[in-house]
C-alpha cells in the first residue's frame, strides 16, 4: 500500500522540469501557429506548407498517433490555402485591377512627415521582453491610450489538461477583434475607422472596398508579427530555463 | 437621315472604319488567354505575348520583367493606334475620338493635384500619367493652391474648362474636394460627350446612347459603393451622379440614400438590364460585382461592332483594348503572387 501510494506521489522537482518541457513545447506550438497565419496573410504559400508539413511531421513523431494527426493535417492545410486566397498582397492587386493602376501605385503615397498609425512598445518582464502594439489617434497625431495587448491573446494551457493541436485561432481572433472594432459604436473605434479612411485618403476618398480589406490584411498581418516577436521571446526565455535546469540537475 | 449613312459614310469615315476592324481582330482570343493562364513566370507571359500584337512593344523589354511594365507596354500599343486613327481622322470624328481622351484628362489632372498635395515629385506624377491624357501645361497643375487657380492658371486653355463651372471654389485642394472635383468633372464629361452624340445623330447616337448609359449607371454603383461608410453626405452622393442614364431620375434617388451593399442590390435589381449582373453575385459580396459589371461592358461594346456605318465602333475597340490590358494586368499579378487559381475571378473574355 505505501509503495503504491509512494508510486502515486508526484515528485515536485520532476513536475518542475515537467512545467517547463510543456512551456516549451507549448510556446513552440504557438509560435508556429502564429508564422503559419502571418505567411497566409502576406502570400506565401510555399513557406505555409513547409511549416505546416514539418509541425505534423514533429506531432507524429512524439504522439505516434497516425489517422488522427493526417485528418488533422489535411484540415490545416486546407484553412492553411483558404487564408493564402485573402493575402494582404492579393487584395492590393485586386484593388488596382477594380481603380486603375494610377489611382492605387506607390507614386500617390505621402511624403509628408506624419505619425505611424500603429506604434510598438518593448516592455520588459520576467518573462523576456514583450511588444504593445499601439494604434495612434488621428487628433494632432498623438498617439492614443488605446492598447492592443496581444500578447493576452496567446492561448493559455492549463497543466491538467492534454494538449491539443487545432487549427491556427490567431487569425479568427483578430477577425472577432476586426469585428468587434467595426460593429461597437465606441469613441475609440471610430477614432480607430477614422484613422484607417486617412490612411487610405492618398489614394483617394471614395476607394474600392477590396482597397479597405487589404488594408485590413495587412494590420492583421502587422499584429501577427507582433505576437510572434512576444512569442519568440516567450519560447527562448522558456528555452534556457530549461537548458540551466539541466545543466544544474547534470 | 437615319438609315442612309452608307450612302455617304466611307467618303470620310470608311478607311479608319476598316483600319478599326482590323485592330479589333487583333485582340486576345480565349485561346491566347488559355495559354497565359498556364504561365509560371512573367517571362512566360511575355513570351506567349511575343506572338500576338503586343510582341514588338515587350520584345525589348529586359528580365525581371515587372506587372507594372508589362501594362506601361501594353498601354503603348493602344496609344499608338490611337494616334494613328486620331491623324487620319476629319471632322466630326476627329472631336469624336478627342472627347474619348478626355476621361483620361480628368484623370491625370486628378493624379498630379493629389500626388502635389502629398508633396511627391511632379516628374515621378508625369510618368505615371495615362499617355492619352496629356496635354502640353499638365505640369503646371502642382503650383495651383485651390481650385480657381487650378482653372484659371492651366484648364482654361484645355478641353476640361467648360467642365470646371461647377467645381470653382476658392476653397483649398484636400482630400475630399480632390475626388468631389473628379467625379463632378467626370460627370460633366460624360454628360458633353452624350449630348455631342445626339447631335451626330444616326447609328452613333442610337449605340452611343446605350453605351454612355450604361457607363453613368455603373459610376453611379460604384460611387454609393465606395462612399459607404464615408463623410460624404447623401446630398453630396446625389450630385455626383449624372443626369441621364436608366437609373436617372429615381434610382439616383434611391442609390443616394443607401448604407449597404444590399441595399443596392435591392434598388439596382427594379432594372432589369441590372438583374443579371446581381444574379452572379451572393448576398453582402461586393468582391464579383466589378467582374460582372466587365462582362456586361463587354458584351455592349462588342454588339457595336454589328453594325456598319458609325463612330461608336471607335469606342467600342478603345474600351475593350483597355479591357484586354486590364486582364493583362491581372493575369501577371496571379502569376507573379503565384495565385493562379484565382485568374478566373476577374479576367473578362472579350471573344
Amino acid at each position: 500500500m505505501e509503495n503504491g501510494e509512494e508510486s502515486f506521489l508526484v515528485n515536485p522537482e520532476k513536475l518542475d522540469d515537467d512545467d517547463e518541457v510543456l512551456r516549451f513545447l507549448d510556446s513552440l506550438d504557438a509560435y508556429l501557429r502564429l508564422r503559419d497565419s502571418v505567411s497566409s496573410m502576406l502570400r506565401q504559400t510555399k513557406y505555409c506548407t513547409v511549416v505546416m508539413h514539418n509541425t505534423c511531421q514533429y506531432r507524429l513523431a512524439s504522439d505516434g498517433d497516425g489517422e488522427e494527426e493526417r485528418g488533422e493535417e489535411g484540415e490545416q492545410e486546407e484553412e492553411v490555402h483558404w487564408n493564402c486566397a485573402l493575402s494582404g498582397w492579393f487584395e492590393l492587386a485586386t484593388a488596382r485591377h477594380s481603380m486603375g493602376s494610377s489611382r492605387v501605385s506607390s507614386v500617390v503615397l505621402d511624403q509628408k512627415v506624419q505619425p505611424a498609425a500603429t506604434t510598438l512598445q518593448v516592455r520588459e518582464s520576467v518573462s523576456g521582453s514583450h511588444i504593445n502594439a499601439w494604434s495612434s489617434s488621428a487628433k494632432d497625431g498623438i498617439c492614443s491610450s488605446e492598447e492592443i495587448e496581444l500578447s493576452s491573446m496567446q492561448t493559455t494551457v492549463k497543466d491538467s489538461e492534454l494538449r491539443h493541436r487545432g487549427t491556427s485561432s490567431f487569425y479568427d481572433d483578430m477577425k472577432k477583434i476586426n469585428s468587434t472594432i467595426n460593429l461597437t459604436p465606441t469613441d475609440s473605434d471610430s477614432n480607430i475607422q477614422k484613422e484607417r479612411s486617412k490612411m487610405l485618403s492618398v489614394f483617394g476618398t471614395l476607394v474600392s472596398p477590396k482597397l479597405r480589406a487589404a488594408q485590413v490584411s495587412f494590420e492583421t498581418a502587422l499584429d501577427g508579427i507582433v505576437e510572434i516577436a512576444n512569442v519568440q521571446s516567450t519560447l527562448l526565455s522558456s528555452f534556457s530555463r530549461l537548458q540551466q535546469e539541466r545543466n544544474d540537475s547534470s | 437621315m437615319y438609315g442612309f449613312e452608307a450612302l455617304t459614310f466611307n467618303v470620310h469615315g470608311g478607311y479608319l472604319e476598316a483600319i478599326v476592324r482590323g485592330y479589333r481582330s487583333g485582340l486576345l482570343t480565349a485561346a491566347d488567354y488559355n495559354n497565359l493562364c498556364q504561365c509560371e513566370t512573367l517571362d512566360d507571359v511575355k513570351m506567349h505575348l511575343s506572338a500576338t500584337e503586343y510582341g514588338p512593344y515587350l520584345q525589348n523589354e529586359p528580365s525581371p520583367l515587372h506587372t507594372t511594365t508589362i501594362v506601361e507596354k501594353c498601354t503603348l500599343k493602344l496609344v499608338d493606334e490611337y494616334k494613328h486613327m486620331l491623324c487620319q481622322a476629319t471632322e466630326p470624328l476627329s472631336t469624336f475620338l478627342e472627347y474619348i481622351t478626355y476621361g483620361y484628362m480628368i484623370d491625370n489632372v486628378v493624379l498630379i493635384v493629389t500626388g502635389t498635395l502629398h508633396e511627391r515629385d511632379v516628374q515621378e506624377l508625369l510618368e505615371k500619367c495615362h499617355p492619352l491624357g496629356m496635354f502640353d501645361s499638365i505640369a503646371t497643375l502642382a503650383v495651383a493652391q485651390n481650385m480657381r487657380e487650378l482653372y484659371r492658371l492651366v484648364l482654361v486653355d484645355t478641353p476640361l474648362a467648360p467642365y470646371f463651372s461647377e467645381c470653382i471654389t476658392s476653397e483649398d485642394l484636400d482630400d475630399m474636394n480632390i475626388e468631389i472635383m473628379r467625379n463632378t468633372l467626370y460627370k460633366a464629361y460624360l454628360e458633353d460627350f452624350y449630348n455631342f452624340c445626339q447631335k451626330l445623330g444616326g447609328a452613333t447616337a442610337e449605340i452611343m446612347s446605350d453605351l454612355l448609359a450604361f457607363e453613368a449607371d455603373r459610376r453611379a454603383v460604384n460611387i454609393t459603393i465606395n462612399s459607404i461608410g464615408t463623410e460624404l453626405t447623401r446630398d453630396d452622393r446625389r450630385k455626383l451622379y449624372s443626369n441621364f442614364g436608366l437609373l436617372y431620375p429615381y434610382g439616383h434617388e434611391e442609390l443616394a440614400i443607401c448604407e449597404d451593399i444590399d441595399q443596392v442590390r435591392g434598388v439596382m435589381e427594379k432594372y432589369p438590364p441590372y438583374q443579371s449582373i446581381f444574379a452572379k453575385i451572393s448576398y453582402g459580396e461586393s468582391q464579383m460585382l466589378d467582374k460582372a459589371f466587365y462582362e456586361e461592358e463587354v458584351k455592349r461594346l462588342c454588339l457595336a461592332f454589328e453594325q456598319q456605318f458609325h463612330y461608336a465602333v471607335f469606342f467600342a475597340y478603345m474600351r475593350l483594348s483597355e479591357q484586354e490590358i486590364r486582364n493583362l494586368m491581372w493575369i501577371s499579378e496571379c502569376v507573379a503572387q503565384n495565385q493562379k487559381s484565382r485568374i478566373h475571378d476577374s479576367v473578362v473574355f472579350i471573344f
